[in-house]
């Protein structure tokens, strides 16, 4: 990522008209041009000296060393620039407000600082010191053209980096690491994307499943939800992904983007940049990895992934710039000399030097150019307390109360454990899983650091590393056992790739195993690969032809292939006969539209082009018909009782007569219908076929549109057998006179309930035609004798319950007919009475 | 007249004639192509009949599509690995 990028691209012109004219005049007068001219002639003048060698040698003959060094800031390149970081960094070095001011106000007269955004309230800005005590907090600036690379004579890196020895033993560039992690994981995520909460956090479950593939190398189907934590390497790799765009949240969840299968095919120092931008965009938290360090926000959840907008210090925003200023000290401390071992603190000294506010602010704004010193004590204290980070507890967890006094931080004293403790995490961690430093000497405390060859490419613009050609001259083996050994996986993520999409993989470390399966080659064709194409690759990555038997059991899953297709929705054209479908495939228009004959009157049509192809059939002959077999067929058939089906004729298509001739037979046409009879035999025969009784009724519910009737659905279902047997019994009814009382209550008492079946009506009873005489005796003994009879109608009639005679009246309670009507349903009531008058308020 | 949405757009208005044919556009229906008439021939016998609603032409049946789960089952017991495809 060059810092260019960062830059605006708004003209110099545009930037000085938002200064006003008096703070023209000024520049104008400084940079000697016509300072009394109008206002159009002096902007004219200045955007044509300005970046020029006219403008440095005036520079380099006008400002101090220290003015110079101002214009090394490391934020004034990373971005749009308030000027709090020329206060901040003039007040490290002594300066009082005034002299801080004055040396801002020099910066601007020289036409060093152009403005890209004013202030509330100020149209045009001037830069008198009290001009730019009024607007300083707001506007944003930027520095003029070329004048950064200007400011760079007057900067040597020897000051603040000297070579010391190199460590023994050093920790080498950990990319392996990171490429092995981004291939597994964008493989598993591929299979199944990685789901995102509404707070914007990685889902739990998905990230274990991840952590169980990434130790295994393979899918992870099997092993979801195992327990334990994260490790870090899952979310940086997640982040870096995400951030370089290979993987993009869509629906809810991430999932890799198309263009992964390129980028692992592209070359490792394109691959390394990608992920380079990717970690400076990204949401890792680098800061929250630093393990020597406490924060007081305690984000459980979200480990090491930011949550974009969160109130917590250092936020996203901030740590992006913090990645990107350590990417740039590096180009500007190592161009030129970047084999050597530097100290990692010295490092840190240099940025935080160059940088002060790079994570943390030292002042609040409105101490920077409000107030005068000392009116409200303690706004400037250069003894303040980092509020949001102490030094880690030995136990490991944070616990506010236990020794909070020695674990406090103060920014004049402590920055090298904060400040210095991300840079040294960014190059131990970070930089070294992207492949660009290696750092020494092994262990939890590196003390000194030096790019790679790659991060000499990626940071400093040099050549890229060249391949590592495998020594045997290939970068895999295909053996007779149809295994494919790629011998150095960590430089072949591309046929990784390739072979991820056909055969199987069984271990990912050094060294990666395959598969060759009839299954994954399936897979592999469906997603686009052809048979030559696999052999080829194969053949390429082996370096000589495949293992005979190898070749030849390919070749036979090729053909096997290619010999048999599974259209699973087709579009299809059929025509009356073939002189019909010769004229259409006549026709200009249609010709192109259409695919593949597959009979004398039928071709294949792309299902893009179905609707292009129906609209011109319906120019050409007046008429089509349209059959989408995604959508049941409605309102087509008609049930006649007991057991006929009638289907209208012309919507009497193929599958249509195909699902209902399963279980129905063809009996005759009869004008526009066809007529289907039921029965045993046929309803029998569907079964036999597979469909269930459930299917049968679905189907001629759809079509009709209604529910089936109760005689058809009934010997629809006994045919097809989905009816037991019904389970008959003897009962003999015994009925009480009005004077005995109701059931309900003789049944209360045991000897006679024991007895009793079932109560159909309030005064029926009915009992075991076996146990007749047992309930006999039990009535005699309390007077009541039973005399055979045949039962009168009204014997079973149910009185209402009383729950539906409330639920009626609550219906219909401002409806008195209503409730008449009810009533009488009910039975309640024997004629509806008219209403009396005065019942309606 | 059949009207039948279609997930490209809508079609156009269909007027079906009863008792002649017209030209008709079926979609999504699932289709089995072999190389060979009797390639074809031998899976219907090993079974593909029980979902073959009609057959195409010589290499070329309609299967029934709700009950593909069914079919690639079939392949599968057969040792097919045919190419499926959604078109």
């Amino acid at each position: 990522m060059t810092l260019a990028q960062t830059r605006t691209s708004r003209p110099v012109a545009q930037r000085l008209e938002l200064f006003s004219s008096a703070a023209i005049k000024q520049i104008a007068t400084a940079l000697g041009t016509a300072a009394s001219a109008p206002r159009s002639t002096q902007l004219r003048q200045l955007t044509e000296l300005i970046g020029t060698q006219r403008h440095r040698e005036l520079l380099e003959r006008e400002l101090s060393a220290d003015e110079w060094a101002m214009l090394t800031l490391l934020p004034l390149e990373l971005a749009p620039f308030r000027l709090r970081v020329f206060m901040i960094a003039l007040w490290e070095r002594g300066l009082n407000d005034l002299a801080a001011l004055g040396c801002i106000h020099r910066l601007l007269s020289f036409g060093c600082l152009l403005p890209v955004q004013t202030a509330w309230n100020h149209s045009k800005l001037g830069i008198e010191t009290n001009e730019v005590q009024e607007w300083g907090i707001q506007a944003a600036f930027e520095l003029a053209p070329s004048v950064a690379s200007w400011a760079q004579k007057y900067f040597a890196s020897e000051e603040w980096l000297t070579p010391v020895e190199p460590p023994e033993p050093a920790s080498a560039s950990a990319l392996p690491n990171l490429q092995r992690a981004a291939f597994v994981l964008l493989g598993e995520l591929a299979r199944k994307p990685l789901r995102v909460t509404s707070a914007g956090l990685p889902n739990k479950t998905d990230l274990r499943r991840l952590v169980a593939a990434l130790t295994s190398g393979g899918p992870a189907a099997k092993r979801e939800g195992a327990p334990g934590s994260v490790p870090p390497l899952v979310y940086f790799t997640l982040a870096v992904l995400a951030g370089a765009e290979l993987l993009r949240l869509e629906g809810g969840g991430l999932r890799p983007d198309a263009q992964t299968r390129e980028f692992f095919a592209a070359p490792e120092a394109q691959q390394v940049q990608q992920l380079f931008i990717g970690w400076c965009r990204s949401r890792f938290d680098d800061f929250g990895a630093i393990p020597t360090l406490s924060s007081a926000y305690i984000f459980e959840d979200a480990e090491l992934w930011m949550i974009e907008n969160a109130y917590r210090q250092p936020n996203a925003q901030q740590l992006l710039t913090a990645r990107v200023a350590v990417a740039e000290a590096l180009s500007r401390l190592l161009k030129g000399r970047p084999d050597a071992w530097f100290r990692i603190d010295s490092f840190a000294t240099y940025v935080y030097q160059k940088f002060p506010e790079i994570l943390f602010p030292r002042v609040e704004d409105y101490a920077i150019f409000y107030f005068q010193p000392g009116l409200y004590p303690g706004a400037r204290n250069p003894h303040r307390k980092y509020t949001t980070v102490y030094r880690a507890p030995s136990s490991g967890s944070f616990d506010a109360g236990a020794g909070i006094e020695d674990r406090t931080l103060y920014q004049d004293t402590d920055w090298l454990e904060v400040e210095g403790a991300f840079v040294r995490q960014v190059l131990g961690a970070s930089m070294r899983l992207l492949g660009l430093v290696e750092v020494g000497p092994s262990g939890p405390a590196p003390d000194r650091f030096r790019l790679t060859a790659m991060g000499r490419a990626v940071l400093l613009g040099e050549a890229a590393p060249a391949p590592q050609a495998p020594a045997t001259g290939r970068t895999a083996i295909v053996q007779p056992n149809f295994e494919v050994l790629v011998l150095d996986a960590a430089r072949s993520f591309g046929l990784l790739g390739q072979l991820d999409a056909f055969a199987e993989r069984r271990t990912l470390d050094r060294a990666a195993t395959y598969q060759l399966t009839r299954t994954a080659l399936v897979r592999g064709f469906d997603a686009g690969w052809t048979g030559p194409r696999v052999i080829e690759t194969l053949e390429a990555a082996n370096g000589a032809p495949l293992p005979q038997n190898v070749r030849y059991t390919l070749d036979e899953w090729i053909q096997l292939y290619e010999r048999l297709s599974l259209r699973e929705a087709a579009t299809l054209l059929e025509t009356d006969g073939p002189e019909e479908l010769e004229r259409l495939l006549a026709d200009p228009k249609l010709g192109r539209l259409l695919g593949m004959r597959l009979g004398p009157s039928l071709v294949l049509v792309r299902s893009a082009a179905a609707v292009a192809v129906a609209a011109r059939i319906a120019e050409i002959t007046g008429e089509i018909h349209g059959v989408d077999y995604s959508q049941s067929p409605q309102g087509l058939m008609r049930i006649r009782e007991p057991d006929r089906i009638e289907l209208d004729a012309a919507a009497a298509e193929p599958y249509l007569r195909y699902r209902l001739e399963t279980f129905a037979t063809l009996q005759a046409t009869a004008g526009d219908r066809l007529r289907y009879q039921i029965d045993s035999d046929s309803v029998s025969r569907g079964v036999a076929g597979g469909a269930s009784a459930k299917q049968m009724i679905d189907l001629l519910s759809e079509a009709t549109g209604a529910a089936l009737p109760p005689e058809f659905r009934l010997r629809l279902l006994a045919w097809s057998g989905a009816v037991p047997a019904l389970k008959t019994e003897a009962l003999v009814a015994i009925a009480l006179p009005p004077e005995a009382g109701e059931w309900e209550e003789l049944r209360l008492i045991p000897a006679l309930g024991r007895y009793v079946r079932a109560v159909p009506g309030p005064r029926v009873a009915l009992v075991a035609a076996s146990e007749i005489d047992g309930i006999r005796e039990e009535l005699l003994v309390r007077g009541l004798s039973l005399s055979e009879a045949e039962l009168p109608e009204n014997a079973f009639q149910v009185e209402p319950a009383k729950s539906d005679l409330k639920s009626s009246l609550l219906e219909f309670a401002d409806n008195p007919n209503a409730i008449r009507r009810a009533l009488k349903s009910l039975g309640i009531l024997a004629e509806v009475e008219s209403p009396r008058r005065g019942w309606y308020r | 007249m059949v009207q039948l949405g279609h997930p490209e757009g809508d079609w156009p208005s269909a007027k079906i004639r009863v008792g002649e044919y017209v030209p008709a556009l079926y979609s999504h229906m699932a289709i089995v192509e072999s190389a060979g008439e009797g390639e074809l021939d031998e899976l219907l016998a090993a079974g593909l009949q029980r979902f073959t609603v009609r057959r195409l032409g010589p290499t070329s049946v309609q299967v029934d599509h709700q009950r593909l789960p069914e079919v690639r089952k079939l392949f599968e017991r057969l040792g097919q690995t045919p190419r499926i495809t959604n078109e």
